[in-house]
């Protein structure tokens, strides 16, 4: 989130099953996903406890109520006085009504908003939903379906890029096979390719069963602000980033007719929020009313090359059990064309999936990193943010980030720190690395609830297969800084000393930690520690496993500088700027792997590594040029990052090579 | 027996787009005002787009704002008279008495006449001459309840011309497309109207009849519903009587867009531009656009309210001048048209509303 917001989770969802709710008025629907919602909430919720209401409903004029303001949702739950508002923004309706929850949740306005959407198309006859073909201007517009927007794009793309009705149809192929295993789906079950290509023409070149069904559904979600998230929920899930696009108003104006530039706007915007790429997301909820636009979105989206949106479908990546399993929820069966419901239905099944409420929709899905995310063309919601990542100025800070565990080390955040070294790594932006903890600690140790699982009495012992190598660290061909800022301990400890430069807060705490819990010396820090300050004082440090101060650590040569608690991080991301504005990336590349590897080699074999990355660099090494120059001139250094090809010397052998 | 002579110096025709079992007939977006627009078209663009200075026409009323729609559809000043008159040729006599240019049309149920009397031209009016029946049908001597025609026929022999077959105008653009002379003749038992004429130049090029008729086609089911050209009944979401129509009367029969001073993007619709929608500029001038262009995408829908009977195609086409105008189709269904393909903008009947029409542009294939 931008500096000054407030970070905003989901801490309760509900939602009907999409269906012909003939039955049920627009007023049950919204009551019924409003009461699944609260009581989603793992603690439990009062609903006195909601600030104010958002409802999203693209077309209540369709079931009667032009004029569907936000007293439809607070005097409809019972909550008469409470502010609301009603949001509408077409297609997206109600991803929009999330968003502009979280906004008023992240500008500390309220501290729980709760958002619903809906949509009661059932309720028009079909004659009645075809009027906006009657409606606009009598040119332009007239003869104006939903299909209309989307049909002249599907014919465009295909001409462009030579898709077939064979890979539109494997959309809905694969959607359909989705739903099946989602009780919320409208439509589900084994469909064939043939079965698309046959089904009537409703808007040429889009057939019937490339089309959704017209619906009624109703969710909801419950947004609240970072401080008040304790008292609700056990597992928040985080909302990580969310943005909005727009393109022309016209269709005739629009820049192109095979993208859909608001996407690519939106997911921009909600990337970069998020501080991900779509590199990083694991699982996708977009808006699919038609085959074509989970094509053209995948593409918008960053998943698939401009006019490969059609082959990444055929690959079968995006099915469940693929890389990339789009709308694991069901069809392009469910969701209407515009949408207050089906829009949320996204957040919410995402909600329900990473909480393991559902079970066919869980068992379903693929399996998740914790870094996983979902993105639908006006947001990107990511869970549990164990570590937080930032770019500024060359520098990437990796923060720990549990506050309520201390920054405790777990799997979890484990898979997502190395995977955010990996990033920084390859991250021609990124010249030189801090890592931190949030709060006033760095990072005591393993997570002493993972610790009582290890040992309980079906104890599981630590788990090591399927995991990196602690020193995966010293694959990064870049400075890495410790900011430690509080506590640091056992495999904590480990990260701190991969670093190479070590900048501690008055009052941090150290240990080693592993004699005091029948462990050995974990993660090579019997070679580290006696290397750093000598074996004498490492066998003291390991033996004792004892607490010691900062002043210690630095008298001892284990860290370099002693800050103020307030001033570590700033003190090492100064330090780390230096590096960025001064020196070669490359030869700090070098000198990095020089200096691990040589630790285990002798003065013969160290000098040969020297002696032939001179050699090497020779050939073509501009930095040495510009490194003169900039001396000479009196000025700062402009050195392009080094070549993806450049060749740096060997690590010890226990690193894993890369 | 009167005489005038005249310069033509324009003409054209144009058929309905369906084919009938007795020759072409209107579809449901045609009727005697945009087929009497379309072979005003064809003439005026003959002439050169002359300076009109009054339209005589021949055309059943459609509309109580007819006159309106038909001086702005053809680009004409806003304060050129429309005289309406009976029989067409009759307006090549008036014309040639009052002089100047006038625009002549006729238009019956199946298609359409134009001609641009002017000076210069390539064909000349010699004659105009008149056969009057009226007493013999008074003194009996004609019964016309048992002779159908007959005194038609006979006045018609009277005046050296072949009887009339219908509309006289449309017999004289036939004359001038064949680049012939000859005696075309019009009217009723009572009373018929005789014109020679004789090409004296160059025709400029322009679809005959014959172009027409071929680029006629089948009409669907639902084109064949309504009889006679007339739409399905049912509301096309246009107020006859309400403020966007009038607002947008303009924009809706001519292409037109809004250029902008600024970035020279063409804003259309041009209507409710004070600002340029791409950029924000302030200062915007009306452009006439092209109406021929080439399909960027195109939908044909076949699931829509019943006031629009499908097939309807909604196109995207680039204008000449690079402008994207989006419209509805005419005559265009699946499989009929790809991207790329070249399509031009006429004016059509969008639909009824309380019995009133509403015209508007549309994209048909252009003749070839």
């Amino acid at each position: 989130m931008k500096s000054g917001l407030r970070r905003v989770a989901l801490v309760g969802g509900g939602m009907l099953p999409f269906a012909e709710h003939f039955a049920m008025g627009w007023d049950e629907m919204v009551q019924r996903a409003y009461l699944a919602a609260l009581d989603g909430v793992d603690k439990g919720m009062a609903p006195g406890d909601i600030d104010a209401g958002v409802l999203g409903c693209c077309r209540p004029g369709l079931h009667g109520q032009q004029t569907q303001g936000g007293v439809a949702l607070s005097g409809t739950i019972g909550r008469p006085g409470m502010p609301a508002f009603r949001v509408e923004n077409g297609c997206p309706t109600g991803s929009e009504a999330v968003r502009a929850g979280a906004m008023a949740v992240a500008s500390g306005w309220y501290d729980v908003v709760l958002v619903v959407g809906y949509e009661k198309m059932r309720d028009a006859t079909t004659e009645g939903l075809m009027g906006i073909a009657l409606e606009g201007h009598p040119v332009h517009n007239r003869g104006e379906t939903a299909l209309s927007y989307f049909a002249p794009q599907a014919r465009a793309h295909m001409h462009a890029y030579g898709t077939t009705p064979e890979q539109l149809a494997m959309v809905a192929v694969k959607n359909h096979r989705h739903g099946g295993h989602n009780p919320y789906a409208q439509r589900g079950g084994e469909i064939t390719v043939e079965d698309v290509l046959t089904s009537p023409l409703v808007c040429d070149p889009l057939r019937l069963l490339d089309c959704c069904p017209q619906t009624d559904g109703a969710a909801a979600v419950l947004l609240v602000g970072e401080e008040v998230v304790d008292r609700y929920a056990d597992r928040p899930v985080w909302l990580w980033g969310a943005g909005n696009g727009t393109d022309t108003y016209w269709m005739s104006e629009k820049e192109s007719l095979t993208s859909f530039v608001a996407t690519q706007r939106a997911a921009a915007a909600a990337y970069r929020r998020a501080g991900i790429a779509p590199s990083d997301i694991e699982a996708v909820e977009l808006h699919d009313c038609f085959t074509i636009n989970e094509i053209i979105s995948s593409e918008d989206l960053g998943f698939a090359e401009p006019g490969k949106g059609g082959a990444l479908v055929e690959s079968g990546d995006t099915a469940v059990g693929g890389r990339l399993p789009i709308n694991a929820s069901g069809p392009p069966g469910r969701v209407p064309p515009w949408s207050g419901a089906p829009a949320q239905r996204g957040w919410q099944v995402d909600l329900e999936q990473r909480r393991n409420d559902l079970g066919s929709c869980q068992a379903l899905s693929a399996p998740r990193g914790p870094a996983g995310g979902a993105a639908r063309e006006e947001g990107v919601h990511v869970p549990d943010e164990l570590v937080r990542y930032a770019i500024d100025a060359g520098v990437a800070t990796l923060t720990l980030h549990n506050p309520t565990r201390k920054n405790a080390w777990s799997y979890a955040m484990e898979e997502q720190y190395f995977a955010l070294l990996e990033r920084a790594a390859a991250d021609d932006a990124v010249r030189a690395i801090v890592v931190t903890g949030a709060g006033r600690s760095f990072c005591p140790g393993l997570d002493t609830a993972l610790l009582a699982e290890v040992a309980g009495p079906r104890g599981s012992g630590l788990q090591l297969s399927g995991r990196r190598s602690q020193h995966s660290a010293l694959l990064v061909p870049k400075p890495m800084v410790a900011a430690i800022n509080g506590a640091c301990a056992g495999i904590g400890l480990v990260q701190a000393l991969v670093c190479d430069v070590r900048f501690v807060a008055r009052g941090a705490r150290f240990s080693t930690a592993y004699a005091r819990r029948g462990l050995p010396a974990e993660y090579g820090t019997s070679w580290l520690l006696p290397r750093m300050i000598g074996v004498e004082r490492a066998l003291d440090l390991l033996l004792s496993a004892r607490t010691f101060d900062a002043e210690e650590a630095v008298a001892w040569g284990l860290a370099s500088r002693l800050c103020e608690p307030d001033d570590v991080l700033q003190a090492a991301t100064s330090y780390a700027r230096e590096l960025v504005r001064c020196c070669s990336p490359l030869s700090m590349a070098t000198i990095r792997r020089q200096v691990w590897g040589d630790l285990s080699r002798g003065y013969t074999e160290a000098n040969a590594v020297w002696l032939d990355t001179m050699r090497r660099l020779d050939d073509d090494n501009p930095d040495l040029a510009e490194g003169i120059a900039s001396f000479v001139e009196r000025r700062d250094p402009r050195f392009a990052p080094p070549s993806p090809g450049a060749v740096l010397p060997p690590l010890p052998s226990f690193v894993p090579q890369d | 027996v009167t005489t005038a002579t005249s310069k033509i110096s324009g003409h054209g025709v144009a058929l309905g787009r369906l084919r009938g079992p007795t020759g072409c007939r209107p579809g449901p977006d045609e009727d005697d005002l945009t087929m009497a627009v379309e072979a005003a078209q064809w003439a005026l663009h003959r002439a050169g787009s002359p300076a009109i200075e009054r339209i005589v026409a021949a055309v059943p009323r459609t509309a109580v704002n007819d006159d309106a729609v038909l001086v702005a559809a053809l680009r004409l000043l806003d304060d050129v008279p429309v005289l309406r008159i009976d029989r067409a040729l009759d307006g090549v006599e008036l014309a040639g008495g009052l002089g100047g240019h006038t625009l002549v049309l006729s238009s019956q149920a199946a298609g359409a006449a134009a001609v641009v009397l002017a000076d210069g031209g390539y064909a000349e009016i010699s004659k105009v001459r008149r056969a009057v029946g009226g007493a013999a049908i008074a003194d009996g001597s004609r019964d016309p309840r048992f002779a159908r025609h007959a005194g038609m026929r006979a006045l018609a022999r009277e005046l050296g011309g072949a009887a009339p077959t219908g509309d006289g105008l449309t017999a004289l653009a036939e004359v001038l497309d064949r680049g012939d002379s000859g005696t075309v003749t019009e009217g009723t038992e009572s009373a018929v109207v005789a014109v020679d004429v004789s090409v004296c130049g160059p025709i400029p090029p322009g679809p005959s009849r014959s172009k027409w008729e071929a680029a006629a086609h089948e009409p669907s089911a639902a084109e064949d519903r309504g009889a006679g050209g007339s739409r399905p009944r049912g509301a096309t979401g246009v107020d006859p009587d309400g403020a966007l129509l009038w607002r947008e009367r303009r924009e809706l029969l001519v292409p037109q867009g809004a250029r902008c001073d600024a970035c020279g993007a063409v804003n259309v619709p041009p209507a409710g531009g004070v600002l340029c929608r791409r950029c924000g500029h302030r200062r915007l001038e009306l452009v006439d656009l092209p109406r021929r262009g080439t399909v960027a995408t195109f939908c044909v829908s076949t699931s829509l309210p019943r006031a629009l009977p499908g097939p309807l195609a909604l196109i995207y086409a680039d204008l000449q001048d690079g402008t994207r105008w989006k419209a509805m189709g005419s005559g265009i269904r699946t499989g009929d048209l790809s991207i790329g393909d070249p399509v031009e903008l006429v004016l059509r009947r969008l639909g009824l509303d309380d019995g009133a029409p509403i015209y508007g542009l549309a994209f048909r294939r252009p003749l070839a």
